[in-house]
This record gives C-alpha cells, structure tokens and sequence, in this order.
C-alpha cells in the first residue's frame, strides 16, 4: 500500500501541475482486537470498552489528540464595545467611536497546546552561588574594609517528583498579540472540539505540531525543575500519564482605522478583556530644540543679527552636504521646521 | 478532501487535522492513513486591494516613513513548504518560481485553512508548487497563502514590498526614508515667541557673555520644567 502511494507521490511531483492534492487518502477500520467488532473511538481517545464484548482495550493507532473548543461568553456587540471603550481611555477620549471608522470584527478560535502530567527523574550539575565578603584593603589613611562579591561553584544533585502543566499557542499568533500567554482552563465550560466546526466556525489552524509541543513542553519542565542559577550538567526525566490535548480559545480581533492607519484590538472572548490594543498615539515634540533653538537664535540675533543668516545658510550646507543633492530652498527650510518643531506639545 | 471506508466504500469528506472519523454511512470508527505525504492547505482569502494598500501606508506611517505613491499590486496564492530547522521551528520555504521577493516565513498567519482545492482560489492566480520530491518527504505540510506582491514609489524612489493576506502584515526589506511629523504653524509661532522672550530676558546681562548665560541658563531652566512635566504625565498615565 505504501508503496504504490510513494510511486503516485513521486509521479505527482514530477508532473507539471503538481499542486493538485491528493484526492483521497487510505483509511483503516479501527475494530476491537478481541471480537472484531467496530469501535466508537473518539480522537485522541486512549483506553476504551468494547460495547460489544466488553474487553478494555488501549488504543494504539491512531494516535490522535484530544481537543476543547470554548464557546464565547460574549456576544460580538459586546466586544465591539470593549474595544471602543479601551480606545477611548486609552488615548484620554480623544479618539471616539465616530472617530474611527471600524473595518471589521472577527472571531478565531485559536489554538493551544496543553500538556499535563507527572514528572520523576533527576539532575545533576553546578549550583552557583554569589554572597558578599568584606576584604581588608591597605590604603593611604590605613587599612579600610570593602565589599566584594564572590561566586562559588557547588555541586548539586536533585531529585524531582512533580506535577506539571503547561501550555502554549500551537499557531503563531503575532499579529494577534497572543505571543506568551498561557491558557486557563479551569472553571471553564469546555465543549469537545469537532472537525465538522471548521465548516462553520473561524478556526484556527495549528501550525505547532503535536510532536513539537512534547519537546516545547519537555525542555520547558527541564528549565522549571532546576534551581536557579543551576548549570545542569546530566538529567533524566520521566513523564508519567501525560496527556496532550489541544484547546480552542475564542478572541476577537476589530480592525478599525483613524487617519489613515490601521489598527487592531484583540479581545479575549470569555470574559471581553482587552488581550492587545493597538491605539493611535502622537509623536512627541522633542523639548530639547523647542527650547534650545529659539535661545540658540536669541543669542545669535542679540550679539549681531546677521548671525542668524550666517547660521541657517551654514545649516542649509551642511545639510546639502549630507544629503549629497542640491535641496530646494523652500522645501529645505520646510524639512527643517518639521524636524525641529514637528509633533505634539 | 475524501476518503472511502474501509468498510462500506463511502465517501466522507474530513477536514485538516483530523485523524479520525466515523463514516457517515455505515458508521463505522475509520482512522486516516498517517503516511500519506504533507497535506496541501490553502488559506482562502477575499482579495482586496484596497485594504492591501491601507496596510502599506499604515505600515510606513507607523514608522514615520515617507507615504508611498503609484502603489501596484500583483496577487496570488504562492505555496510555502514548511519545514523544521535545527532547533525544532518550523519555517516556510517558498516554492521555486516564486516572486524573488518572498523569503523564509516565521510566522504563517492564522486562520481557516482548508485541504487544496482549485476553486478555493476564487479564479485569483495560484503559483503552482515547484520543489524537489526530497525536500517535499521532508515537509510538515505545503501551505498556499495569500500573498499581495506591491511596487511603490516614495521619496522619489521606487521600493517593494510583500503583504500577507488574511494577517495583512507586511515584509519589506528595504524601507523608505522618514518623513517628519506634520508642519505645525502653532508650534513655530511658540517656538518664535520663545526665542523674542530669550531675546527680552537676555537685556538682563549688563555684557554679552552675562546676556547668553541668562540665555542659556533661563533655556536650561525651561527644558528642564518641560521634561519633568513630561515625565510627571507618563507616570500618571
């Protein structure tokens, strides 16, 4: 079987127009091992009883992943109006729901990556530790005492037993906002996740494979066991019952622009909380020439006001020589203007 | 994409990701065949040109970088095979043929991906996939993403740039120079002011060294007064 599915890859790939996907692909029957029967398995399901003959059975293949899918607690309206209201505080009710013109509000389920268990095993390494000394220094006025910090390095050897939890985005999520932030699930109403929702729901693809969140998850719990400050030379982990689940977490994304530009406030779809809002802001004028220029000018026209004339021709070729072009007087002079006294007071 | 049972020979349509299903006529638990080769997604995508532009002047105007002109726009669905690197990431290699342009994608935007199918493409451009069946064993999966190819002008010069549909973000390599805030008649009629005050405080010095210290001083003084109040306003923000 394999091999003549090899032999049509290779023949796809070969062929001009290989984007085409594969039209079908093979499936097996998942069936009870003692009595043949079919079985009701659901994704990710683990360890079952055969309805027909009652044998506990523990699935081997296929090795899918369980998956939660949380409905939102707020409805679009309402998270419309946390976005506005956050922009609105945000930039001190300058900006108003007229004022910005909303492009569009979606909903993602995006996913994460959860992991749980216990971990057992060992680490071995070097322990640093830093304490203060007071060291006697000879000087002119005679001996004085001063503080120094020394490191010294101590062998450590640990034994951890712990339970662990961890969870990650499974999609990269930077235009979103969502980077470094883990997921609560408790108290939380989880619904198991369907393929068919894909259909009808805005769900997000995870793009993290389920192979890539164990090692994500195992070099993470190796960091959290060790102490700090711990270089770890040798360790060995064991992680018992673990269990990789995927979750589906509602967020909202409003899009809407403000002179010109455009912006985007994430909100999270449980509880209307603000995850990531972009707002317009102002630049600054910089107070250091606002003040300095104009006294910089005083001075010059105080001591003999041609100076001043002398001064902005020498600007105007020193900049000249910066750009390496001939600059239009007036459009020098407008840059200039703008570059000193331009922005927000 | 479809598969037949194993049972009954029904066909079932399944959805990107699943690894399991029960067949939709005799109901039987079927598991999908895990080496069947990376799936082919696409990420249907409703072009719009006009929000491909926004994104460009909103990208530059966040960087203060001078406003783009004469902005052409070229789209198409440009497939990405994603791959692992050393350290375990995946990462997106654009097929040959691609626009020049396009480089290695971090960070493939999120959303609805579906299995492969011409017509997801709504008629828009599909650059077909061209890599070596070596590199295609390797691959996670082959992605075809919505992708603007724009041409501008700013500053006189001409630039290019990528945009992502779907995320509309941007990847530009080489950017054009800043452009300076807004011209502020009020600011330079302060800034004016400032400097006929300077020139009044400045008759305070009996010579011309005192005149430019009171002026100096009296302009020390005043940045500094400015810059705390700053200070005080984004502490209490």
């Amino acid at each position: 079987m394999t091999e003549t599915l090899d032999k049509a890859r290779a023949e796809a790939a070969a062929q001009d127009v290989p984007h085409e996907a594969p039209a079908s692909a093979e499936t097996f029957g998942v069936s009870c091992s003692a009595c043949g029967g079919s079985l009701r398995v659901h994704e990710g399901e683990r360890s079952i009883r055969c309805e027909y003959c009652g044998a506990a059975l523990l699935v081997t293949r296929p090795r899918g992943v369980r998956g939660y899918i949380l409905d939102p607690s707020i409805s679009e309206g309402k998270a419309r109006l946390a976005a506005l209201k956050h922009l609105s505080e945000e930039t001190g009710g300058r900006i108003k729901a007229r004022h910005a013109s909303i492009i569009d509000l979606r909903m993602i389920n995006v996913p994460f990556w959860r992991m749980s268990g216990m971990m057992a095993g060992w680490m071995s390494g070097d322990e640093v530790i830093r304490y203060q000394i007071e060291v006697p220094v000879p000087g002119p006025e005679g001996t004085k005492m001063v503080k120094r910090t020394q490191e010294e390095k101590r062998p450590f050897s640990e034994l951890t037993f712990k339970r662990i939890e961890w969870s990650t985005p499974a999609c990269s999520l930077r235009d979103l906002g969502l980077q470094g932030i883990s997921l609560r699930t408790q108290m939380l109403q989880w619904n198991v996740f369907e393929h068919e929702m894909q259909d009808r729901l805005n769900i997000a693809l995870p793009l993290k494979t389920a192979a890539q969140a164990q090692s994500d998850g195992y070099s993470y719990m190796t960091t959290l066991a060790a102490p700090a400050g711990a270089l770890v030379k040798a360790s060995r982990f064991e992680l018992f019952g673990n269990r990789l689940s995927i979750y589906y977490y509602p967020v909202y994304v409003l899009r809407y622009r403000h002179a010109g530009r455009i912006y985007s406030i994430t909100i999270d779809g449980n509880n209307g909380s603000v995850i990531r809002g972009d707002v317009p802001t102002w630049r600054k004028i910089t107070a250091r020439s606002f003040f300095l220029v104009p006294a910089f000018a005083a001075i010059l026209a105080g001591i003999w006001w041609p100076l001043l004339i002398i001064a902005a021709a020498a600007t105007y070729i020193y900049d000249v020589a910066q750009s390496g072009t001939i600059l239009p007087p007036v459009r020098w002079a407008r840059e200039r203007l703008e570059r000193w006294f331009g922005g927000r007071l | 994409m479809q598969v037949n049972c194993r049972l009954c020979g029904g066909e079932n349509s399944i959805h990107p990701g699943q690894e399991m299903l029960f067949c939709s006529y005799c109901g039987s638990a079927l598991a999908i065949e895990e080496d069947r080769g990376p799936e082919r997604l696409i990420l249907p995508h409703d072009r719009s040109d006009r929000h491909a532009e926004e994104a460009l002047r909103s990208f530059l105007a966040a960087r203060s970088l001078a406003s783009p002109k004469d902005i052409r726009l070229e789209f198409a669905y440009v497939p990405y095979t994603m791959l692992e690197d050393d350290r375990g990431h995946l990462f997106g290699q654009p097929g040959k043929g691609v626009w020049p342009e396009a480089g290695p994608l971090t960070v493939p935007p999120a959303g609805s991906y579906r299995f492969f199918d011409e017509p997801l493409a709504g008629g828009e451009k599909v650059i077909p996939l061209d890599e070596d069946p070596e590199t295609l064993a390797l691959a996670a999966r082959v992605l075809f993403l919505p992708l603007y190819r724009v041409r501008y002008r700013a500053a006189g010069k001409k630039y290019r740039a990528l945009i992502m549909g779907e995320s509309y973000y941007v990847f530009a390599d080489v950017l054009p120079p800043e452009r300076p805030a807004p011209f502020s008649a009020a600011n330079i009629i302060a800034a004016a002011s400032m400097a006929v005050a300077y020139l009044f405080i400045g008759q305070l010095g009996h010579s011309a060294a005192a005149r430019i210290l009171v002026i100096m001083a009296s302009a020390l003084i005043g940045w500094g007064a400015f810059t705390l109040k700053a200070r005080i306003a984004d502490r209490s923000d």
